[in-house]
């Protein structure tokens, strides 16, 4: 079986890591840190959301959930490192990952068998 | 158990002999399928001829050629599929009029095949013939679409690709799916079995059910079920377990919404029956009259049965036959890991463009933790066939044989006096030369864009010199 981390995997480390941004986000004052700290706040609710669906037990969910870690893991970087001008497009990247997930995680039209 | 003899061209073409046609043909011949058609004999030709809006199955012209060819051997060829289950609610092919519906639009028709298409196991699915399966490792008997259990001979000609529950659709599933009845289907489902059926292995979750008011579109839950087995109320679902039948129809809405729950040894248990269900196919035909064909193009990651089709995970890898469908899916597949992964498929999704790499288990496969190769494990385990194979490369047969085959005179002797008497070619207008044209343009100057501004045709030459180089001025 070919190593990769499973979407449930993916996704705890996504929400681990908005946390972490957001909580680093709150401890500054620039205008970028604040933008991105809303968007955060709406990330993680929606990561939250699809947690329990069976779309993140499917191997189907690894693809759009990886893509939501790597991105929540830069926009976690951008504001640990303090590079303000770099994060407004790291944050769109995670909100349209994190909106391609919830797409996909209803199955709409999905075959299963 | 010797090693079984699998004939193999790659997908490499170059001239007519090299064609994927010609290949299938070449093949065909080399693993010795057209000695088993005596003149006079029924041959059924198992396709899958594709879901609504599917596009990655098999071109008509494959079943086509093959059914000229055994007519030219003295057969009667028909081409046929089954009845499915439902398996989602807008099915395309859970009746024979639906199916045929399908497949024609898919291009399946008798004109297209030159012999008839037919719905092999009745209107509904339940014209079958039961066959005992005493070898099964699950199975214990099968239920096989009449029109291939009456064939004299049966020749699957099967795409070979990945599957959501299958991981592979490869021979195997073409005969352990494929070949059975929708009262087979159920069968191989498990539908009814006291450990693996989806009444017995969902796990049912009713509290997720948050009421009609919130749930817009929750006729659906009713409407799934094609047995009438689920009730919404204002504020529950109930679900008559225990008349559940494992038809499928509800998994792609009852699990999305959180209803239901599925072990991976729910589909894990299907995968082995598959391979009980093929061997059952094989008997009721008879193991020395069931030969297989593999192409292995367009390999995408889902089946033929979904109603769309992902870009291939792999490049177009090849054709095989064989006597055994086992030894012919372990070859697919093994061309399939050796295979590096095609860049922008789910496969890069998933890092696995490496060769070497079990690549369907992790693209096709619903859950985690399943195999691609329990069909082919437990086709061995059961008699069906032997995973051990020799490859045998296979060369291609003289071009002649693979020309245009209605008339192969050359086009002289052919179109001489139709010519004269119907020309073509004006010869009588411009001095000879038939048309209006320019005696002469800058062919160079139209392999490159020269921006709006350039217009190397009105002015001939001289025009369209004198246009490029007003645009390498900037004008």
């Amino acid at each position: 079986m070919a190593e990769f981390t499973k979407g449930l995997e993916n996704l705890h480390d996504a929400i681990t890591a908005c946390q972490q941004a957001s909580a680093a986000a709150a401890t500054a004052s620039t205008a970028e840190a604040t933008q991105a700290r809303g968007v955060l706040e709406g990330v993680l609710v929606s990561l939250n959301e699809v947690s329990d669906k069976f779309f993140i037990k499917t191997m189907m969910s690894v693809p759009p959930t990886k893509a939501c870690r790597t991105e929540a893991t830069a926009v976690a970087t951008l504001i640990a490192d303090q590079k303000w001008a770099s994060l407004p497009a790291a944050v769109d990247k995670l909100d349209k990952a994190t909106k391609a997930l919830v797409t996909k995680a209803k199955m709409d039209g999905t075959t299963i068998t | 158990m010797a090693a079984s003899d699998v004939y193999f061209m790659n997908a490499r073409s170059e001239s007519p002999q090299t064609g994927l046609v010609a290949k299938m043909l070449t093949v065909f011949e080399a693993a010795g399928l057209d000695q088993m058609i005596k003149p006079g004999d029924l041959v059924a030709i198992k396709i899958h001829c594709g879901e609504w809006n599917n596009t990655a199955y098999l071109r008509p012209v494959y079943p086509r050629a093959l059914a000229d060819r055994i007519k030219e051997l003295g057969g009667r060829p028909f081409v046929c599929d089954t009845t499915t289950l439902t398996y989602q609610p807008y099915a395309s092919r859970a009746t024979e009029l639906d199916l045929k519906m399908t497949a024609e639009r898919n291009g399946f028709s008798p004109a297209v095949l030159g012999c008839p298409f037919i719905c092999a196991d009745g209107f509904i699915g339940t014209g079958d013939f039961r066959v005992d399966v005493p070898t099964g490792y699950l199975l214990k008997e099968a239920f096989i679409a009449q029109a291939i259990a009456a064939a004299d001979v049966l020749i699957c000609l099967t795409h070979f690709k990945g599957h959501p529950m299958g991981v592979i659709g490869g021979a195997i599933k073409n005969l352990g799916i494929g070949c059975q009845s929708k009262r087979g289907k159920h069968n191989v489902h498990l539908g009814g079995h006291p450990k693996y059926s989806i009444a017995n292995a969902a796990i049912w979750h009713p509290e997720n059910f948050k009421g009609k008011a919130n749930m817009e579109d929750w006729k659906i839950l009713e409407d799934c079920c094609p047995y009438g087995l689920f009730t919404v109320e204002d504020t529950t679902i109930t679900w008559d377990r225990p008349k559940c039948t494992s038809c499928l129809g509800c998994m792609g809405v009852m699990a999305p919404r959180g209803l239901f729950e599925f072990p991976e040894e729910n589909f894990a248990a299907t995968d082995a029956a598959i391979a009980d269900g093929a061997l059952g196919a094989v008997l009721a035909v008879g193991k020395e009259k069931c030969g297989f064909i593999n192409l292995a193009i367009d390999i995408s990651p889902r089946c033929d049965c979904v109603g769309f089709a992902d870009m291939p995970i792999v490049p177009n890898l090849g054709v095989f036959a064989s006597k055994d469908p086992v030894a012919i899916d372990m070859a697919c597949l093994d061309k399939v890991r050796e295979s590096h992964g095609m860049p922008g498929s789910i496969a890069d999704d998933f890092d696995l463009l490496d060769p070497g790499t079990r690549k369907f288990e992790t693209v096709s496969a619903t859950v985690h933790g399943l195999s691609e190769e329990t069909q082919i494990n437990t086709g061995t385990l059961n008699g069906l066939g032997n995973r051990e194979y020799n490859l045998i490369d296979t060369e291609p047969q003289p071009m002649k044989r693979h020309v245009f085959a209605l008339d192969q005179r050359p086009t002289g002797e052919r179109f001489r006096a139709k010519f004269l008497k119907f020309t073509p070619f004006p010869y009588e207008r411009y001095d000879g030369q038939g048309f209006l044209r320019e005696q002469e343009v800058d062919t160079e100057f139209v392999k490159s864009w020269h921006g709006n501004g350039g217009n190397g045709s009105n002015g001939g030459v001289a025009g369209a010199h004198g246009a490029a180089e007003g645009a390498r001025s900037g004008d």
